[in-house]
């Protein structure tokens, strides 16, 4: 579905001069500089499924979904879509595709919602039926029929999202590029539109590219990601092996009696019990999860367990922090 | 040309839901046109009565009365619509639609001119039912070649603000733009003064840049005055200055989409 082959996009930035002297300055002679925002990137997408980007600010996310969907020119290397180049596909390939900027609407803010979806059908050549199909399954999905005959600049950031979403899905696209789609939004609106999305994901195959700060957004509707650095691709598979690459420690929560001396079996973890309650975290890099439960079935009689799943907002920090990266 | 009437169609439809904006945006330019004749109502009183660079007072009148509706149909919200959405970014909305850029600009534009045009077409009846004794009326033989010319005129002048509008891609001072587009375009088109009345070697100048065939040429086609270069070349030019324009949106859209930085990433 989407195939990166070294890829690059390099800018030229206008370096400004402090102060007054440098403000003149700048008057006759401007300074430019490259900024390298995406360098070398090669990647895979597979069809139907959701791939979550992940990186800080700046580490080339954006830029990227815009080389995807068409809008920018690759520097160097190639990227292909459907087989096909975005930036030369054409309407096409923008048929094929729905794209929806957190920061940005695609609808026409002057005029009703319902008035945005007229449009799409027109823009999209649309058989009336897939229409009427696709719009009633987001109308009532997204709880959008009180939004309809409201004009865009009215809604609030919330409904303005569920407004956007629900229009991307009306042409039935195969791939979708969201870039922060829940950025702003309180924890409700979060909620409905990742819903929305996994359940489309799957129900109808649409591929999803995700860019998220929110990391609910991605551990909810992803299943891939790859990890950006200053524009450089620093991981590419899949979330639970992210997750297990970068977590150093796990946990184990035991109810029950203690019969053996833990400590002594597991000596690097460290130990602590409130009550009956004992918790016991571990290196994973020093105890595979079958050394530990081996270990506590011969301490414990154990009457509940639970494994603690590393959380992904630890995994990312640890990414941003230049924790176990090559 | 169904995306094209689509598109046209929003655009009238979000000029209607406002009525207010609708209305201040109608009528407030009719100061303008009022101040216009004042200006020139002294100046041939001072002269007067006498023609002023050989156009008489009843052809002037007429010529300040059809310049105020070419001038006014497009106005400072809908010229600056592409700049503001270049400048904040929202343009990204507009690439990613599935029709071609220079299509959803014209569509939108048309819709924006088409209430406008229908305002000034009455302002411009009215003064004449009320004032015509005053003016020169135009004759309704000069009618085709003038619909030719305003359609060339109104084509001209919407790739121009594109041309300009596209500018914005590599400059975050977009005001800037606007009016030095509106500047040239208020002057050299005969808005504020009819290019008649230019001294020679201005006129000669004005006659190489675009913006006399978008306002004067018509006006003077339609009222039988002095067109410059003659009828056929008017509507040459005309076609001419579209294809330079049309050329320099490839130009320059195309650029901005290898170099551009749209806001946020």
């Amino acid at each position: 579905m989407i195939n990166a082959q070294n890829l690059s996009k390099v800018y030229r930035i206008n370096v400004k001069k402090s102060g007054l002297k440098g403000a003149l300055g700048n008057l006759f002679h401007a300074e430019w500089v490259e900024k390298v925002a995406v360098e070398d990137l090669s990647f895979q997408m597979k069809e139907g499924s959701a791939l979550a980007c992940i990186g800080e600010n700046g580490a080339g996310k954006s830029t990227l979904i815009k080389m995807m969907i068409g809008i920018l020119t690759p520097t160097a290397g190639q990227i292909r879509v459907f087989g096909e180049e975005p930036r030369k596909a054409g309407n096409s390939y923008l048929r094929r595709i729905g794209v929806v900027f957190g920061q940005k609407t695609n609808l026409w803010t002057d005029i009703p919602v319902i008035e945005s979806y007229q449009a799409v059908k027109t823009l999209y050549k649309l058989d009336e039926k897939i229409f009427r199909q696709n719009y009633d399954r987001v109308v009532e999905l997204l709880e959008l029929q009180p939004l309809l005959s409201v004009p865009a600049r009215k809604l609030s950031l919330g409904q303005r999202m569920r407004a956007d979403i629900g229009m991307v899905f009306l042409h039935s696209p195969e791939l979708l590029f969201l870039d922060e789609p829940t950025i702003g939004l309180d924890i409700n609106v979060k909620h409905t539109i990742r819903t929305f999305l996994r359940q489309m994901n799957q129900e109808t195959g649409t591929g999803i590219f995700l860019t998220s700060h929110d990391l609910d957004d991605i551990d909810e509707i992803c299943d891939d990601a790859i990890v950006l650095s200053g524009g450089r691709l620093i991981y590419d598979g899949t979330l639970e092996q992210l997750k297990h690459r970068f977590v150093q420690d796990k946990m184990i929560q035991v109810v029950g009696r203690q019969e053996g001396d833990i400590q002594s079996l597991l000596p690097l973890s460290r130990i602590s019990v409130e009550g009956r309650v004992w918790k016991i975290v571990y290196p994973v890099r020093e105890y595979s999860s079958a050394e530990v439960l081996a270990a506590v079935s011969g301490c414990f009689a154990i009457e509940d367990i639970t494994i603690g799943e590393p959380d992904i907002d630890e995994v990312v920090s640890r990414i941003f922090a230049g924790e176990g990266m090559p | 040309m169904r995306t094209f009437w689509k598109l046209t169609a929003i655009s009238i439809q979000g000029q209607l839901y406002y009525r207010t904006s609708f209305f201040i945006n109608l009528l407030t330019p009719l100061a303008l046109l009022g101040g216009q004749y004042l200006l020139w109502a002294a100046l041939y009183e001072q002269q007067g009565g006498a023609a002023i660079g050989g156009m008489e007072r009843r052809e002037m009148f007429a010529y300040i009365l059809f310049a105020f509706a070419m001038s006014n149909l497009l106005n400072w919200a809908g010229e600056n619509r592409l700049s503001r959405e270049i400048k904040t970014g929202q343009v990204a909305a507009r690439c990613v639609r599935p029709a071609a850029f220079l299509t959803q600009y014209l569509a939108e534009m048309t819709g924006a001119l088409f209430l406008q045009g229908i305002v000034n077409l009455l302002v411009v009846l009215a003064g004449f039912l009320c004032f015509g004794r005053y003016m020169t009326v135009p004759s309704v033989s000069a009618l085709p070649a003038f619909i030719l010319c305003l359609v060339l005129a109104v084509a001209l002048r919407l790739m121009m603000i594109d041309v300009f509008s596209l500018l914005c891609f590599f400059t975050t001072g977009y005001l800037g733009i606007s009016w030095t587009r509106a500047a040239l375009f208020d002057f050299f088109s005969g808005a504020m003064i009819p290019v008649v009345l230019f001294p020679g070697w201005l006129k000669a100048v004005a006659c190489y840049t675009p913006f006399p065939y978008m306002l004067q040429a018509p006006v003077a086609v339609l009222l039988g005055q002095d067109t410059l270069v003659g009828l056929p070349a008017v509507y040459g030019l005309q076609t001419v200055w579209i294809l330079i324009f049309l050329g320099l949106h490839g130009l320059i859209y195309g650029l901005a989409r290898r170099n551009l930085t749209i806001a946020g990433g």
